[in-house]
Parts: C-alpha cells; structure tokens; sequence
C-alpha cells in the first residue's frame, strides 16, 4: 500500500478520530493535565487535517467525473458524493481555523466601574495586564430584573478614548457584543463595589465627620487616627459595614462597624459584648458609626481577538451544506441493507 | 412552586402513553395487527396532548410576563426529549409497524412520568437567566435534543437488534417477536444519519451564539468538550459502516456506545463544573 493511502485510509482516519476523543475525555476529567491548549492534541488535530486532506484531494477526480456525466442516476450519485465532499472539507477548514486562532487570538477580561476608565486586560485571572492601545470607558450601567428580582439583563454603554479623543462608543449587552478595531468586547459580568463610607465618631463631647475610601485615613480630635480597610454594601447579609484600625499612642484595635447595629443588636442581643470586632464602641472613649456607604456598578467585559473565527463559521457552513445534500440523498434514494456485507451506500 | 396547568397536562400525556406502552408489548409477540393499530392511535392522541401540554406552557409563560418557549431548565428539556422520541416512533411506524413503538412508547412513558411526578424535579416556570435570552437558544436546545432522541432511537433498535440476534441463535421463538434484523439494520442507520445531522447543527448553533454571549465559540467546557466526543463516536461509527461495511451487529454496539456518550453529556457532564450548569 503506498503510504499516501495508508494514511487516507479510513482506519487512520478512526484510529485519530478515537485518539481525539480520549484525549478530550481525559481533558474534561482531569483538567490539570490542560490537554486543549498542549501541543500533542494540537498534533493530532494537523494529523486529522492533514487525513482530510489527502482523502479530499484523492476524491475530487471521482467527483469531476460524476459531475460532469448526465444522467439522472449519477447527479443523485454526484449528490451524495458532493454532500460527503463538502462535509470532509468542512471540517478540514474548521480545523485549519480553530489552528489560526489557537496561534494568533486571543481573550482576556477587564473589569471597569462606572464612571471610570481601563485600557488593558488580563488574560487569566491573575495573569499579566495586556496594552489594549486604547482605553474603554463606562459611561453608565444598567440592570433590569424581572418582576421576581432575578436579574433579566444588563448592559454597558462604553465609550473607546484615546489620547483624550473619542474613537467610538457603543451598547454592550447581553448575547450583544460590540466590535472595534478588530477587538470584540463581550458583557460577561457585574457587581456592585463599595467606593466611600460615610463616618461619624463621638466620645460624647467632640464629634468628628467624615466620608472616606478603603484605604483612607483620618485623625480624631485627641490625635486618634482612624484607617478605612475594607467597605462592604452588604456583609454577610447584615447590611452596609466597614472594617476599622483605630489607633492611638497606646492601643490599636480592628473591627467592623454596621450601619444597621440598632438592629443587629436587638436582633442578636449579646452582638457586642459575644464579638467584640463587632462592637463600635470597642475603642473607648470614640464610638464610631456608619452612616452609608456609597457603591457602583462595574462591569466584567470580556475582550477577544480570533482571526480564525471566520474560517470556522465558513467551514461550519460548508459542513451543514454538505450534511443537507447528504440527507437529501438519502431521503430520495432510501436507505437498503445489503447481504453482502457491505453497505449499499460507499462514498467512493 | 405554582402548579400551573401544562404539568398537568403532560402528566396526563404521561397516562396516556403507558396505555399505549402496555397494548404495543400486549401486541408484539403475536404481530397482532389490529392491536399495533390501536397502540399507534394511542401513542398519537398522547402525542396530540404533548403538544398541547408543550404550547399551553409556553403561552402560560407569557401570561406571568417571563415569556419564554419552554426549553430552558431541566423538566423542559426531558420533557422535549420525550416529545421528540414519541415523534421519531411515529414517523417510522409507517415504514415498519409496531417496530419502534414496542420500546419507545415505554420509554417515553417512564421518562413523563419521572418528570411529572418526581419529588426532585423542579416544574414552575422560572424566568431566563440573561445570557439565555438568546434568539439561538430555541434553535440550539431544539436540534441537541432532537439528536439526542434520535440516538436515544438508535440505541434501543440496537439493544433489539442485538437481543433478536441471540434469540435466533438460542434457537429461541425469535421470529414472531423479533422483526426482521435487515429492516432494525436500516432504522438504526436512518437514526444515526438523522441524530448525526441533529447533533452537528446543534453544535454549530450552540458556536454562533456563544460567540455572542461568551466571547468565543469554543471554550472546551465540559458539556461542549462531550458533544463533541459524541460526535466523534458517531462520525466513528458512520465511517466504519460506510467504508468498512459494519452492519448489523457491529452498528448496534456502535449505536449503543454512542449513547452511553449521549447520556453522558446530556446528565453526566453536570457533575463537572462549567458554564452549562442551567440544568441544575
């Protein structure tokens, strides 16, 4: 057997075909191993190409033939074997395209509140920041719920700047994603994030106000210094809290502070005294209070790059057609089991 | 959990299937012709009320304001696989009487009933989480699932196939029940085509739309990664019978394997984290 045929064959072809599949089958059970990204699978991926495009060049004189003979038995004939035709083809470019992306896209996420701007991405979550040349800004976020309060949609309205100048802009929505520059940005997530707290302390005769970010630091009258740590919308479902480090010359302490502690307490009496991190007067003579927390949306926008996609969608396309004109065939033709052992209906 | 009316419905296309089931296995042994006949007009007045139960809870979704055809959670889509199946049974009964109805009809009945009665199974209509609010999920979810029933087709013909087979050679009473191995061999054939087709349009409307809603039309999760050894197997088994003449027995194993990696994409992927957990 010439080695061109040995490898167009069909047991090569199944025997890749199966290594293929247990390679994917170890890949969705052990997700360590990483197989969809590793050489090897990318190996037999151009092998199987390489199959399909053997066993497609060595069929289009066959094909020409059939075409070009009239006669209404050899076009059903020539129907059938254009369907397998374009189906093998098909997944030949399919491949050749989910190749060209593996090697040149790429995809990442960013995260941006509202109001603000970002102009690189990462592409693992705690990955390296890539340049995007330019920056997206959100100028406004939106969710709409249904009547039950589950979340129905949610959109961003962004806006590419650069260098001060805008470029362009659009409505970024769910299963609506918008293209620039040959970067296509995706609405992937939300949440809310707490941006400053607004903060009261009282030793019952000075009072000291103030609205503050995570991070920030104040000083009481008495020099007492006062460092935002964390600000939370909703902790642990009891409301707005913020995590204090109040710190004089002699002591320091660390706890939260609730702005629903009336509440809390009369809720879970002992609060305070049970958890002393919850107690806003832990710092004698100051008793903080939280007054309301100020937060934002932001949204996860996922950024893609795949210069392979449209010779997937191409390839796909030639596939369904060639699987149409394949049921096509068999609905007119029928399908008849022969004794011989062999099925009546050969490619070639 | 409201009861609405459509579960009530289907419950009772449920009923009216099992008779079906219990005339189709009361009708078999015997080729009893008139009895297939009734077992087939049963199957289609279950079927009629499917349909209805179908269209009854997608107009009742628009009447709690979350319109939505009901093909998005776990009760919807067995409910559709059932519906498919019965559907498949129909369609070939008119090229060999009383052959699929015997097994599908029971099947279809097990699987209405587990729907409508099991304690595990959540039935109200919920709204659609956004990313579902997709002109591809009718499209999608509808040629998966029909694949699936298709294979689902082709796996019980195999078992037949496969159970006549040793009958014939325990010298058993085969002939009468079992139907001419021959015609098993093209149903199953005609079902793997059909399943095949189902399934790669699936794939690819399934790739349109996470193209818009993911960012990419292949992200190798878990669900996505099995429909496609599904197919492989499939492709597998399709180019083995067409180029290396497996019929028969052969394409039955085949049949039966590509299910069992059916089942497991449909069910078994769920127990894996990934972005198709709307079933759970």
């Amino acid at each position: 057997m010439k080695p061109t045929r040995l490898f167009a064959s069909t047991r090569t072809a199944v025997g890749l075909l199966a290594l293929i599949a247990a390679a994917s089958t170890a890949g969705t059970f052990a997700p360590s191993l990483d197989v969809f990204r590793s050489a090897w699978f990318a190996l037999l991926l151009i092998l199987l190409a390489l199959n399909l495009a053997v066993c497609t060049a060595q069929r289009t004189p066959a094909l020409w033939k059939g075409i070009r003979s009239s006669g209404p038995s050899s076009r059903k004939e020539a129907a059938g074997r254009l369907g397998l035709y374009f189906i093998h083809g098909g997944v030949l470019v399919i491949i050749v395209g989910a190749l060209i992306g593996a090697v040149s896209g790429f995809s990442g996420e960013m995260r941006i509140a509202e109001k603000e701007s970002a102009g690189v991405f990462h592409a693992a979550p705690q990955g390296a920041a890539r340049e995007l040349g330019f920056s997206v800004r959100l100028d406004r976020f939106l969710v709409e719920h249904y009547g039950g309060g589950a979340p129905k949609t949610f959109r961003s309205d962004i806006t590419f700047v650069r260098d001060g100048a805008v470029l362009g802009g659009g409505v970024l929505l769910v299963n609506h994603p918008v293209s620039f520059q040959g970067l296509r940005f995706f609405q992937a997530s939300y949440g809310r994030e707490a941006v400053a707290a607004e903060l009261t302390a009282d030793d019952g005769r000075r009072r000291a106000a103030r609205r503050m970010a995570a991070g920030d630091k104040c000083f009481l009258p008495d020099g007492t210094s006062v460092r935002v740590l964390r600000i939370e919308e909703d902790l642990m479902r009891m409301g707005p809290a913020v995590k204090l480090q109040v710190e004089s010359k002699e002591k320091e302490a660390l706890f939260w502070v609730f702005q629903r502690i009336e509440e809390l307490e009369e809720q879970y009496p002992d609060v305070s005294a049970a958890h002393p991190q919850f107690n806003p007067g832990l710092f004698k003579p100051w008793r903080l209070r939280l007054n309301g927390v100020e937060g934002r949306y932001y949204a996860g926008i996922q950024v893609a790059r795949d210069p392979g996609a449209p010779w997937v969608a191409a390839g796909a396309v030639l596939m369904l057609a060639g699987l149409a004109l394949l049921f096509f065939r068999i609905i007119v033709n029928g399908v008849h089991s022969s004794r011989s052992g062999k099925a009546d209906f050969r490619p070639l | 959990m409201q009861s609405a009316a459509n579960t009530t419905v289907f419950a009772w296309a449920a009923v009216i299937y099992f008779l079906s089931a219990l005339i189709y296995i009361a009708a078999a042994p015997g080729k009893r012709e008139n009895w297939l006949k009734t077992a087939a007009y049963s199957a289609w007045a279950g079927f009629a009320l499917h349909t209805f139960a179908l269209a009854l809870r997608w107009i009742e979704s628009y009447r709690m304001g979350i319109g939505h055809a009901p093909l998005s959670n776990f009760y919807e889509s067995i409910v559709f696989l059932a519906w498919a199946g019965v559907l498949f049974s129909l369609v070939m009964e008119r090229r060999s009487v009383g052959v699929p109805g015997v097994f599908i009809l029971p099947a279809a009945s097990l699987v209405m009933f587990y729907a409508s009665f099991s304690s595990g199974i959540e039935r109200g209509i919920q709204p659609l989480a956004p990313v579902l609010r997709s002109n591809w999920l009718a499209s999608h979810v509808i040629s998966c699932l029909m694949g699936y029933a298709s294979f689902a087709v082709a796996c019980g013909l195999g078992v037949m196939l496969l159970a006549g087979e040793r009958k014939i050679r325990a010298g058993g009473p085969s002939g009468k029940f079992m139907p001419d191995a021959a015609r098993l061999d093209e149903l199953i054939y005609c079902s793997l085509v059909l399943g095949f087709i189902l399934l790669s349009i699936g794939i690819a409307a399934g790739s349109v739309w996470a193209h818009s809603a993911w960012g990419t039309y292949w992200s190798w999760d878990p669900k996505e990664t099995w429909s496609l050894i599904t197919w492989i197997v499939y492709a597998a088994a399709l180019h083995l019978r067409l180029s290396r003449g497996w019929q028969g027995k052969r394409t039955a194993a085949l049949a039966i394997l590509g299910f069992i990696s059916v089942l497991f994409t449909y069910l078994g992927v769920n127990f894996l984290p990934g972005l198709h957990s709307y079933l759970n």
